[in-house]
């Protein structure tokens, strides 16, 4: 069976603003599951509160709007009791990097076979506008009676240092490459990180589509805009670790977190980092239940009519005086 | 069963007591997973479609033709966020409902425990009733009988039931290890007999039987205070 873009949409009415980032998003989710030929009920997504949380709706697979910053311990708990099933998480740069920041840190050690996407606006637009973690210092968006008084946080270094064995940073109004980064992500053995910039024509008036393309940005000479954002892979950036080696791992962590530093005058976007020599989180579990993958938590009977299947009689038999 | 979440109250005395009990009777362990599906035959399935008992079959991830989304706003019969204010009125009513049917299907020796009632009756949760049973055992030596009913289901409150209990209840002492009394607040709301006495601690230490036999005493001479803290254990 071939897929089309239509079986993964739904009718649930769409409130983003016109001209949100959000869009490119969701089509490049939908697209992805249809060139990878998901079966509908074989995928879910997790979304976490925010504008960027009513995804799960848009998408017709298995969707769960669940809580703010939370949305990886939700996704990672699904991913972990049934394997078998592709696994996306998405929410904001809100939601994941501030109150969601412990759980970040946390999935990058655990390296769970998931792909997470954060919306990336660096305002918490679903409530006026407010600075995100992501907004830099010293920037006032439209909301902010005063510049933003805190640093910004670095989704690319922070994924690549807590654990993340896939990360890679998308542009919301390109979605080719987007559809592109997500099925790469999730074919990716392991925790997929996907930094989205994703412009909030209502809230953040200093990274807009026009900032991103440069129309403030002229060249002297040919007198046209010069693109912020550039593509690593043009570059011959190489993100991907190859051999089981301290040396390498940490030549290509280093040139990621440089790359990561990027921004102002080129920001870049595609894979900055890939490592598949890390072990996934459900082989380290299958190192100690071997039977997990063939027989995990989602299909494993508790009762056999109303009775219990779990005989217990010997741990009481231990514990008898 | 009724697909909600369930609070276990505890607490610390019950947390931080070992004790030697008889072997547990396994076949008295049930598990009833309600209507959980296991197969989803035809497409368009409705998570939260009507359902004379407000609780509609459960499906689970990764089941074909099963797929449901889930929200903590408002959501519709699939599942989908909704404000509209007719789906609103209908999820309530049926999320309502799943209380009533609840407080109906729970066994009544789950919902409280009648220890005998008398004419001043004492109320309590938890880890009191030990201390309690045993002051309501040195009162009766000197002649004073008084009834106990340890309420168990605090919410959905069982309050056709317990107003049954206490129908020819005078004195209603309530009997709690925390400040305020807070099923002493759940009876005064949901009773028209309010609570006449109170018997609190909250030192951070178990009752004993001696400090609430001496704080009844004094109830039943007519000598208390509503409100009685107890202090006993260092």
């Amino acid at each position: 069976m071939v897929s089309n873009l239509s079986d993964y949409t739904t009718e649930v009415h769409n409130d983003w603003c016109p001209g949100c980032g959000d869009f490119g998003i969701v089509n490049a989710i939908q697209m992805a599951l249809a060139e990878l030929n998901m079966p509908r009920h074989k995928a879910a997504i997790f979304s976490g509160i925010g504008c960027s949380g009513k995804t799960s709706h848009f998408v017709n697979v298995y969707g769960i709007h669940t809580l703010h910053g939370r949305v990886l311990t939700f996704a990672q708990g699904a991913k972990l009791a049934n394997p078998e099933m592709t696994i996306i998480a998405a929410g904001g740069d809100g939601d994941g990097l501030g109150i969601g920041a412990g759980h970040f840190v946390a999935a990058g050690r655990r390296n769970v076979d998931m792909t997470y996407i954060i919306f990336n606006n660096a305002v918490y637009g679903l409530t006026k506008g407010q600075a995100s973690p992501t907004l830099k210092l010293g920037l006032k968006t439209k909301s902010l009676p005063e510049p933003n008084v805190n640093q910004a946080v670095n989704p690319i270094a922070l994924a690549v240092a807590s654990g993340f064995t896939f990360v890679a940073r998308g542009y919301a109004y390109d979605v080719r490459q987007l559809k592109d980064l997500i099925i790469a992500a999730v074919k990716h053995k392991g925790l997929a990180f996907l930094d989205v910039l994703q412009p909030c024509p209502t809230y953040n008036d200093i990274n807009t589509r026009d900032w991103f393309a440069g129309m403030d940005h002229i060249d002297e000479i040919t007198k046209k805009p010069r693109p912020r954002i550039y593509k690593l892979e043009d570059t011959g950036f190489d993100p991907v670790v190859h051999i089981d080696s301290p040396d390498e791992e940490n030549e290509k962590i280093a040139q990621a977190l440089i790359k990561s530093n990027e921004w102002d005058s080129k920001i870049p976007t595609g894979i900055f980092y890939k490592n598949e020599i890390v072990a996934p989180y459900h082989e380290r579990i299958a190192d100690r239940i071997p039977n997990y993958l063939e027989n995990p938590p989602a299909y494993q009977e508790i009762s056999s009519g109303s009775r219990p299947i779990t005989d217990i009689s010997k741990i009481l038999d231990s514990l008898e005086v | 069963m009724f697909q909600m979440p369930v609070i276990h109250m505890m607490d610390k005395f019950i947390a931080s007591t070992v004790a030697t009990v008889k072997r547990f009777d396994l076949k008295k362990i049930t598990i009833e997973r309600g209507k959980l599906l296991q197969t989803v035959s035809t497409p368009n399935y409705r998570r939260f479609e009507p359902s004379s008992d407000g609780i509609s079959p459960r499906s689970k991830l990764g089941l074909e033709n099963g797929i449901f989304w889930n929200t903590g706003d408002e959501s519709d019969e699939f599942g989908h966020i909704s404000e509209d204010p007719v789906n609103r009125v209908y999820k309530m009513d049926k999320r309502a409902q799943k209380l009533e049917v609840a407080l109906q299907t729970i066994p009544k020796e789950d919902q409280a425990v009648n220890y005998g009632t008398s004419e001043v009756c004492i109320v309590s949760w938890g880890s009191t009733k030990g201390p309690i049973l045993d002051a309501i055992e040195i009162l009766k030596k000197e002649g004073h009988k008084i009834g106990f009913v340890q309420i168990k289901l605090l919410t959905p409150f069982p309050t056709d039931y317990i107003k049954s209990l206490l129908k020819n209840v005078s004195t209603i002492i309530d009997i709690e290890a925390n400040h305020s009394g807070q099923l002493g607040s759940l009876v005064n709301e949901h009773l028209d007999h309010k609570v006449d006495y109170y018997i609190l601690k909250y030192s951070g230490r178990a009752m004993t039987s001696t400090e609430l036999y001496e704080s009844i005493k004094k109830i039943l001479e007519k000598k208390a205070e509503k409100k009685q803290v107890l202090t006993y254990g260092v």
